[in-house]
């Protein structure tokens, strides 16, 4: 059958696009410039994580990871004070980032190792993790990273895939004209200063939505907020069946190796949700690798939680003083071979 | 998926083709009308129900005409037909514009086709279509269905019966290929940047100052010509893909050097429609009120231009406008302009051009200014945008290079190409073909679609006609 | 009235009706052909034959009309009923 000269047309031209799109994912970039593409979304504190790893001189000794519930619910500046009080000096960084996804986690903990060596890595746990990957994977993670994962076929894969040539061309035209991008090429400490760094404390806006610490809920309030959990359509289901483990599996098993790797102990931290006592899937392998720390008992409480599923300050202060205890004995334990 | 902007939406066209021309010939009108129908059976069943409704109604009052024995019953049917579907239109528009009412998708686009066929069958018994499989794909033909172009009846049906009885034809598939590479370019490098933009002045327009308002307005004639024929090229270019020619909506717009030679070139199946079946029988039967029947068509045909896009204020004022500027000019035209034919008295050429130039920047502005009306959502935020023009309000002092990094450079880069391709974009044709040599067609097409994938806002665009 | 006397007085209207003293009109000549040919115009043009000619054309005369051969014909025989 002879092919009529228009679809080869077509497809030549279908191929020469792909071909360009896979050459622009070959451009370098300034990952300072790439972690800035958050900025005035949700997840801005990635840049900031960025930041607080490559331009502040501060060592970090203790890394905190995780979803918007431990950004809500862990004070850094909280667990130096009460290890300063127990004699134990250490400097603490929360990466938390709002929305759940493993990847953009492990990235920030990747990130953190190339300049820094944190002995302890907190992770936030939860009964609910995400089987895709985080929304801001495809903005802030390099393009190697985002083409070779480590399971194959991640749900999010392709869809990150294909806003990556977008990106190196916006990211190289960054480089050459940062003005017209409004991504800066050079660090401004001032800018950094007044970053916020701490969620457990004052009042801030989220998505568009003003959330204020000090308040306390009624128990009543927070038992209508719990979210229904969308059933899965088949074709989700099918995907999961047969693709692979999901986000958390395969992240959080970077994220164990990537600790091993640096010697670094592993606190997981069971954030608490209120009036739900969920069970972790993964329970035994979390023990396995590291130490779990259970809340259970703060979910009882409804004066403790800013909305059914974060912690208000009473809250993250409860929460951060256990989590110091907890890392005050990793801390004096002699370095991991 | 349904979004013509959707990767996923070409993925399935691609088969969808080859399933056309892999077909036998006779099964095509068919595979057609199931495509169509299942393609608004994805929007809304309901109103798929709605467009079958009409759709039949049509063609039976079509036959009704074609085998009528009387004047007076062929009237009669005609009438039926025309009041039974324009009273479709009516009550959607004003439960759409009071009442909040969601509108069927292409209601009136398929309903303006029907209506088109119900009297050309009434003016000429031979328009009749009996095949019923060939007729129903008619409205419903899924490339014009949801914002036009607004196809008459027999061209399609001639075309399909062609594409029934022929292979496919390779030019018209590259031209179709071509014509949704360019739109899509037109559309959303362009016009979706240029939405953006303009939104962001649309939030707070009293905080900017009065120059980049008026430059906005501009803005809002640039913005729709961008969106409007970058989707038109779209649904032109699937047509052709499948084999169907359509009509084409714009002619180099901004070349037009007065506001009556711009509506011959502006929205061309709409107008046309309106002018074979509105303007001409109007004046033919107000003939004998000379000047002002004239006027009064014009201003009848313009307000309807304007509430076809939805019964609101905004929009009868949009139309009244251009019924002004319309009347103004063709009374100018007709009264004093001198006559200028082919033995006219030689104008010097820098005077013909200084006119040219100055008709094109009047034209425009004239446009722009009913784009006011036409782009605010609301009365008031319309009077307060013309109040500030006119300083009866303060202007603030933002600027449009305010809104954001590089603004004001991606609005000028965004405006300078929708006055180009606005003005028929010269130079392209010639252009793609002097680098052939170097960069052949597909690569000329291959770049278009790397910039495409690379350069398309992250915000979804959005068809302005496809809420009409 | 012969063909050639109707064309005479065509070309006179025609040059009235689009400003044009020096228009000559041909049997193929559609609205493309000439500058200014459109809705408008083509009405002016229709009311100026049916006064001219003293003929009266209906909608459907008007739409069959597709060049200025046609309306030629269309004329002659209006006059001859």
């Amino acid at each position: 059958m002879i092919i009529p000269r228009s679809i080869g047309t077509i497809l030549a031209s279908l191929a020469a696009a792909l071909l360009l799109s896979t050459l622009a994912c070959l451009l370098p970039d300034n990952p300072y410039q790439r972690f800035q593409l958050v900025d005035g979304t949700l997840f801005e504190p990635l840049r900031r994580g960025y930041e607080r790893i490559h331009f502040d001189p501060a060592p970090i000794d203790v890394a905190i990871i995780g979803p918007s519930k431990t950004l809500l619910g862990l004070s850094a500046p909280g667990i130096e004070h009460t290890l300063n009080q127990a004699g134990q000096t250490a400097h603490v960084a929360n990466f938390s980032v709002p929305a759940s996804g493993r990847n953009v986690e492990w990235l920030m903990l990747h990130e953190a190792y190339k300049t820094k060596s944190p002995r302890v890595i907190v992770v936030g746990v939860y009964d609910s993790p995400s089987f895709y990957g985080h929304p801001s994977f495809r903005f802030v993670a390099p393009a190697r990273d985002l083409a070779i994962q480590p399971a194959p076929l991640l749900h999010n894969y392709f869809k990150d895939l294909a806003y990556l040539p977008a990106r190196q061309v916006l990211l190289t035209f960054a480089r050459v004209a940062p003005g017209l991008t409004g991504l800066r090429d050079h660090f401004d400490p001032a800018t950094y200063a007044n970053t916020r760094a701490d969620f457990t404390t004052g009042s801030f806006v989220m998505e568009g939505k003003t959330i204020n610490m000090a308040l306390t809920v009624p128990a009543a309030v927070l038992a209508g907020q719990t979210v229904v959990e969308q059933k899965a359509t088949l074709l989700e289901r099918l995907t999961r069946r047969f693709v692979n483990r999901g986000d958390e599996a395969v992240y959080m098993d970077q994220i164990v190796r990537e600790a091993d790797a640096h010697h670094s102990r592993i606190l997981f931290v069971f954030m608490p949700v209120y009036n739900r006592k969920g069970e972790l899937a993964d329970r035994a392998w979390l023990m396995a690798h590291g130490t779990l720390l259970d809340n259970a008992d703060i979910s009882d409480h409804a004066e403790y939680f800013e909305n059914w599923e974060h912690l208000n300050h009473t809250g993250a202060t409860i929460l951060s003083d256990r989590v110091a205890k907890a890392l005050a004995k990793l801390l004096s334990e002699p370095a991991k071979s | 998926m349904l979004n013509f902007t959707s990767p996923l939406f070409f993925v399935a066209l691609a088969l969808v083709a080859c399933g056309l021309y892999i077909l036998p010939g006779r099964w095509r009108a068919a595979y057609l009308l199931v495509l169509s129908y299942g393609f608004y059976a994805m929007v809304s069943v309901r109103f798929l129900a709605l467009m079958v409704a009409g759709s039949l109604l049509a063609y039976g009052i079509g036959i009704g005409i074609a085998n009528a024995r009387s004047d007076s019953a062929r009237v009669r049917l005609m009438l039926l037909g025309v009041g039974g579907l324009l009273g479709g239109i009516v009550v959607f528009k004003i439960g759409g514009a009071w009442h909040g009412w969601l509108l069927p998708l292409g209601l009136s686009y398929y309903s303006f086709k029907l209506i088109s066929y119900v009297i050309e069958v009434y003016w000429d018994e031979d328009s009749v279509e009996r095949d019923l499989t060939l007729f129903l794909s008619y409205p419903a033909f899924f490339p014009q269905i949801i914002s036009g172009p607004i196809q008459r009846s027999e061209p399609y049906f001639q075309q399909v019966r062609a594409l029934a009885a022929r292979r496919l034809d390779s030019a018209q598939i590259e031209e179709g290929f071509r014509l949704i590479v360019t739109g899509l370019m037109l559309k959303l490098l362009v016009g979706d940047r240029l939405a953006t933009l303009i939104a962001g002045v649309d939030a707070a327009p009293d905080s900017f100052g009065r120059i980049d308002l008026v430059v906005t307005i501009a803005g809002y004639t640039l913005q729709l010509y961008a969106d409007f024929a970058g989707y038109t090229n779209i649904a032109l270019g699937i047509g052709k893909m499948l084999g169907i020619d359509g009509p084409p909506n714009f002619n180099a717009p901004f070349l037009a050097t007065n506001i009556q030679e711009m509506w011959r070139r502006w929205h061309m199946s709409l107008t046309t429609w309106l002018t074979d079946y509105l303007f001409i029988p109007l004046t033919m039967t107000m003939r004998r009120y000379g000047l002002a029947g004239l006027l009064l068509c014009i201003t009848i045909n313009m307000a309807l231009i304007g509430v076809w896009h939805g019964f609101t204020l905004n929009y009868l004022i949009f139309g009244l406008m251009h019924a002004v500027y319309f009347s103004l000019t063709m009374l100018y035209l007709r009264y004093i302009s001198p006559p200028r034919g082919k033995k006219a008295p030689p104008e010097p050429r820098l005077r013909r051009i200084a006119r040219t130039a100055f008709g094109m920047v009047l034209t425009f502005a004239l446009m722009s200014s009913t784009q006011i009306f036409f782009h605010s959502a609301r009365f008031d935020q319309a009077i307060g945008i013309l109040r500030q023009v006119f300083g009866l309000i303060p202007s603030g002092a933002r600027s449009i290079g305010d809104i954001g990094p590089g603004a004001a450079e991606t609005f000028v880069i965004c405006a300078l190409i929708t006055v180009w391709a606005g003005c028929g974009a010269p130079g392209a044709r010639r252009l793609s073909d002097r680098i052939a040599p170097v960069a052949p067609r597909w690569l000329q097409y291959g770049v278009g679609l790397f910039l495409l994938a690379t350069l398309t806002p992250d915000s979804a665009g959005s068809f302005v006609y496809g809420q009409f | 009235m012969t063909a050639d006397a109707i064309k005479h007085q065509l070309t006179d209207i025609f040059r009235d009706v689009f400003n044009d003293p020096t228009l000559e009109i041909t049997d193929e000549m559609t609205a493309d052909d000439v500058d200014g040919w459109d809705s408008l115009t083509h009405i002016n043009m229709i009311l100026g034959v049916e006064q001219g000619f003293g003929i009266r054309f209906s909608i459907k005369d008007v739409r069959a009309m597709r060049n200025v051969g046609e309306l030629v014909q269309a004329i002659a025989k209006k006059r001859a009923n």
